[in-house]
């Protein structure tokens, strides 16, 4: 469960103002809005990688305003996928548990159960560099689940791709959310996104407030 | 394959700072400026009345720097006699001064570090029972006087007390015993057989005897001194133990204990490091003789060449070089009061220096003005060779001409010999002649008959030098007899006489 | 409202003759023209010395090529080679760890006063040479720095030090574009991963920042190598001890020995091309197998 309460974000001249919502457990929201609305900005507050000027964001109830991004459990993708350009597509999808120190084999069986489950097991000795844009957000949403986190952050991760890639992206991210139970807040602008993908839908405008309001 | 991250961080810095260890490694070992000879023992041929604190620094010496002092022993005239016979050893400490003359005229000792100084007294029984206050007191009939005998330095320097107080008759008539030593003298005190003494203050001061102040005694002083041996293979070894003999806080401290007057004043370092400020024209002459200097001394010696104008912007800037051998006497006006005295070492005259051959025919200043020459010169502000140029030029009345032929202006001399040698676009430069020994052959050189056309170069110590006996001996060697022909070679004329560094007219 | 006119809408009709694009070949041989002359310009102006070396057309006689080898195979002037290559490396280590903190802090971090911090850590690059120079040797007669100055001053360590100050401004510049190049997305995401500040740096930032950090090596390497001005003064010109090949270039050119000058010049670009080569062969070959 994701619950964002009063949150209040400056960025330069450009400001979210008191912005609540909530996405229920293990529910799949789509965040619209108008490109440069601050749906960006709001994802990456809630990774904690922006500081915010008020507000408390809690995490299947537990407070995170004041946690760093790295303990919040938070798998991010964002827009342009950020791969790392100098590790294989393996490193990617195992960064993360060596990080916390899984054991070898730990991380080795996570990784091909990752890449099958996206798909990619004949990616993974490749580098980001050649690969196409839908295997880029493939390895993107990989590295992201990589250590079972509570929440799921996607900001515009099907922008980029065709129309048959994005309708192969729909089942690999349905497939994703119910094998790995994960809370995902998926910010878009398009339509199609909401209409195949959402449980719960969300607008943005104007930077102020959300439409549909917090319950919690 | 597999980048870790603490892991990746770790391998960069340890990697950096591996290479950074065998980097300074290499520095340190420095496959050719390694030369540092440790000498395994070195000879001294020491006067027995000072042995022992001279045993005593030697041992000092042994135990911090594993040198063997081999110390000899015997009566300085008698040392010197066998050091002249069998020219060996590196040191020579003879009881007083008297002794390098004689040294120095046989050319068997080079170059002298003054230890310790002491005086002739008159020594009484301790308390002065029989009140003896003055010469006078000495001529009284019931007051039994000892002297030394006259072959000994303690005997001359009694003989010339005497004659310094105009009774030397009537004191020498007066004479109870005549000793061959100090030591017997002052024992005779000691145990009562004569009344008073003329011995040394040290020996007086040591078996507490009391001293009867004496106007007449005032300048009656010996020194005792090291000479380096000229027969000595490791003069560098000879001046190390020498200088810790005569460093304040080691040998010196021995020579205080025991009662002489400690003359040193250099601070001890096993390689004494010394700064020398040089003109770059000068680098030419001095550069041989400065490493013969560095290599016999066993010393580091920093050296700056630079511009003068930049060299004086140094010292204004708070640097205090040991030695200041300038381009020119007025490149010292600036810092004089940094310095000692300066002495004129060289000086070389100012010259135009035109293509082989002579192509345009110049012969005098004169031909300077001719219309259509390209002359180079260097800079009036920036340069003492503009500046002498300017002078010179006025004084012929041909400024004004020779401007106008003037196709380039440098800050320094050598500017204009690569500006002629590389390019086509001069005819002819005016520099000094020291600046022209490389293009001896390639160039050719028309010398300007003038009384003006002259550059001094002054050498002067620095007033605040901790090591002013090294830079007086650094002085020497820039003005001794093999320096001048490395001058001479260098297009510079040599201005100071020879000195009594190698030989010496008796 | 609804009538459009023909004659508009012609206006609007693309011509009939097809667009037709020239030649691109005129493009390149003007931009291969401009390029070659700079680099033939090098190329030429480095022959010219060669051939001065060897050749005294003042005098129109072959410099013996014995002399030349000769001066080169002095043992001050191979101190001297030694010294520069060993005290260039160093600085140039010294300047990567100095310049990649300074480098990513200023790309990554706004804070008071980070205006004034740019402006001062230009100040080597701008401040004139001999003033280097001096204003280290002015440093070292206060303490703390006073204390050291011994082993300092006029010693080895101050020719790195007169290197350093100068060639790591150069580093901290390329360092702080390399990083500005670098997304800071890719350390974001990193921290969400579970990194710490530190492990995304040099887990992801930093094997990034290869290339600038080679580009940074070298630029502070070739910067060091040629400097002379501050370490003449801040070094002195010790034979033997601080003098490195720049120095050498000087004195000799003082001494108005041209030949010497320009023969220990090109040596000194010989040996830079070969380290700066083999250093880009060596940084690029790893960066591949990587």
């Amino acid at each position: 469960m994701i619950c964002v309460k009063a949150l209040t974000v400056r960025v330069g001249s450009f400001a979210l103002r008191d912005v609540s919502f909530e996405v229920p457990a293990r529910g799949y929201a789509i965040l619209m809005g108008r490109t440069g609305c601050g749906k960006t900005t709001l994802l990456e507050s809630i990774c904690g990688l922006k500081s915010i000027a008020s507000g408390i964001i809690t995490l299947d109830g537990v407070d995170v305003t004041a946690l760093k991004p790295a303990e919040r459990g938070i798998g991010y993708v964002p827009q342009d996928g950020a791969l790392f350009d100098t590790m294989t597509v393996a490193d990617h999808l195992g960064f993360a548990l060596r990080v916390r120190r899984w054991s070898r084999s730990d991380t080795t069986r996570r990784v091909a159960e990752l890449a099958e489950l996206l798909d990619i097991t004949h990616l993974l000795h490749r580098r980001p560099h050649g690969l196409s844009g839908g295997e880029r957000q493939r390895v993107a949403l990989g590295r992201a689940l990589s250590f079972r986190p509570r929440v799921l952050c996607l900001d515009e991760p099907l922008s980029a791709l065709d129309d048959a890639t994005r309708r192969q992206m729909y089942d690999i991210l349905q497939r994703a959310q119910q094998h790995e139970h994960v809370t995902t807040l998926h910010v878009t602008h398009n339509q199609e996104d909401a209409d195949r993908l959402a449980d719960t839908l969300l607008r943005l405008e104007n930077g102020v407030v959300m439409d549909i309001p917090c319950r919690c | 394959m597999r980048p870790g991250f603490v892991h990746n961080a770790l391998v960069l810095v340890l990697a950096s700072l591996a290479a950074v260890v065998i980097l300074v490694l290499l520095l340190i070992w420095n496959p050719v400026a390694s030369s540092t000879e440790k000498a395994e023992s070195i000879t001294v041929y020491c006067a027995a009345g000072i042995r022992k604190p001279v045993e005593e620094i030697a041992k000092a010496y042994e135990r911090e720097y594993g040198v063997q002092v081999q110390l000899q022993y015997g009566s300085s005239g008698s040392l010197l006699s066998q050091i002249e016979v069998n020219p060996t050893g590196d040191l020579y400490i003879p009881g007083d001064d008297d002794f390098i003359t004689p040294a120095r005229q046989k050319n068997l000792v080079r170059e002298m570090i003054p230890l310790a100084r002491f005086s002739l007294v008159l020594a009484v029984a301790p308390g002065n029972p029989k009140n003896i206050n003055g010469i006078d007191d000495l001529l009284r009939e019931d007051v039994k006087l000892g002297i030394g005998n006259e072959t000994t330095a303690i005997g001359r320097k009694t003989a010339a007390l005497f004659a310094r107080t105009g009774k030397a008759e009537a004191l020498r008539a007066t004479v109870k015993v005549v000793k061959p030593t100090v030591t017997e003298i002052a024992a005779d005190i000691q145990v009562g057989a004569i009344d008073a003494g003329f011995i040394w203050d040290a020996v007086a001061k040591e078996r507490q005897l009391t001293i009867v102040p004496l106007a007449e005694a005032a300048d009656a002083e010996a020194m005792i001194p090291a000479l380096v041996l000229t027969s000595s293979k490791q003069p560098a070894a000879a001046l190390r133990f020498a200088r810790y003999l005569a460093a304040p806080e080691k040998g010196q401290q021995v020579f205080a204990a025991n009662h002489y007057e400690p003359l040193g004043v250099e601070p001890w370092a096993e390689r004494p490091s010394i700064t020398l400020f040089s003109g770059g024209v000068n680098r030419v002459a001095i550069e041989q003789t400065l490493a013969q200097f560095v290599e016999r001394e066993g010393i580091d010696l920093n050296v700056v060449y630079n511009g003068c104008g930049t060299l004086v912007g140094m010292m204004k800037a708070g640097q205090k070089p040991d030695v200041y051998f300038a381009c020119d006497v007025s490149f010292t006006h600036d810092v004089l009061n940094l310095f000692n005295a300066f002495e004129d070492v060289s000086s070389t005259p100012m010259v135009m220096l035109v293509r082989k051959g002579n192509p345009e025919n110049i012969r005098t200043l004169a031909d300077l003005a001719r219309p259509g020459l390209r002359v180079g010169r260097a800079d009036e502000q920036l340069s003492a060779l503009g500046a002498l140029t300017k002078r010179l030029l006025e004084a012929a009345n041909l400024y004004d001409a020779v401007s106008a032929n003037t196709r380039v202006t440098s800050p320094t001399a050598d500017f204009l010999v690569n500006q002629l040698n590389a390019s086509g676009q001069l005819d002819v430069v005016i520099v000094y002649e020291a600046n022209c020994s490389y293009v001896r052959d390639s160039m050719e050189i028309v010398p300007i008959d003038h009384p003006l056309a002259l550059a001094v170069q002054p050498i002067g110590m620095g007033r605040e030098t901790r090591y002013p006996l090294i830079a007086t001996r650094l002085i020497e060697a820039v003005q001794s007899d093999t320096s001048r022909q490395r001058f001479e070679a260098a297009g510079f004329s040599f201005l100071h006489p020879a000195r009594p560094a190698e030989t010496v007219a008796p | 409202m609804t009538q459009v006119s023909p004659v508009e809408s012609a206006t609007v009709e693309a011509p009939t003759v097809p667009h037709r694009v020239g030649s691109d070949r005129p493009f390149y041989i003007c931009f291969g023209v401009i390029g070659g002359f700079y680099v033939l310009l090098i190329v030429l102006m480095l022959a010219a010395d060669a051939w001065r070396v060897v050749y005294d057309p003042n005098i129109a006689t072959w410099t013996s090529p014995h002399a030349v080898f000769a001066a080169l195979a002095a043992p001050e002037i191979q101190y001297a080679i030694w010294l520069s290559m060993i005290s260039c490396t160093l600085t140039t280590i010294f300047s990567l760890w100095v310049a990649t903190p300074i480098g990513y802090l200023m790309s990554r971090h706004e804070f008071r006063g980070k205006v004034i911090v740019d402006a001062i850590l230009d100040i080597p690059i701008v401040l004139p040479p001999l003033v280097l120079g001096l204003s280290l040797l002015i440093l070292f007669q206060f303490a703390p720095f006073r204390w050291i100055s011994d082993y300092v001053v006029y010693e080895v360590p101050s020719v790195i030090l007169a290197q350093f100050m100068v060639a790591c401004a150069f580093a901290v510049r390329t360092m702080r574009t390399t990083f500005d190049q670098i997304s800071p997305r890719q350390e974001q995401v990193a921290l969400t991963l579970g990194c710490s500040q530190s492990q995304a740096f040099f887990a992801v930032v930093l094997p990034q920042a290869r290339r600038g950090a080679m580009t940074a090596a070298t630029l502070a390497w070739a910067r060091s190598l040629g400097e002379f001005g501050p370490i003449l003064i801040f070094a002195g010109s010790t034979r033997m001890r601080t003098e490195v090949l720049p120095t050498t270039v000087f004195l000799e050119m003082q001494a108005g020995n041209l030949t010497g000058a320009l023969a220990v010049s090109l040596l000194m670009v010989v040996a830079a091309v070969i380290v700066l080569v083999l250093a880009r062969l060596f940084g690029l070959r790893k960066a591949v197998v990587r």
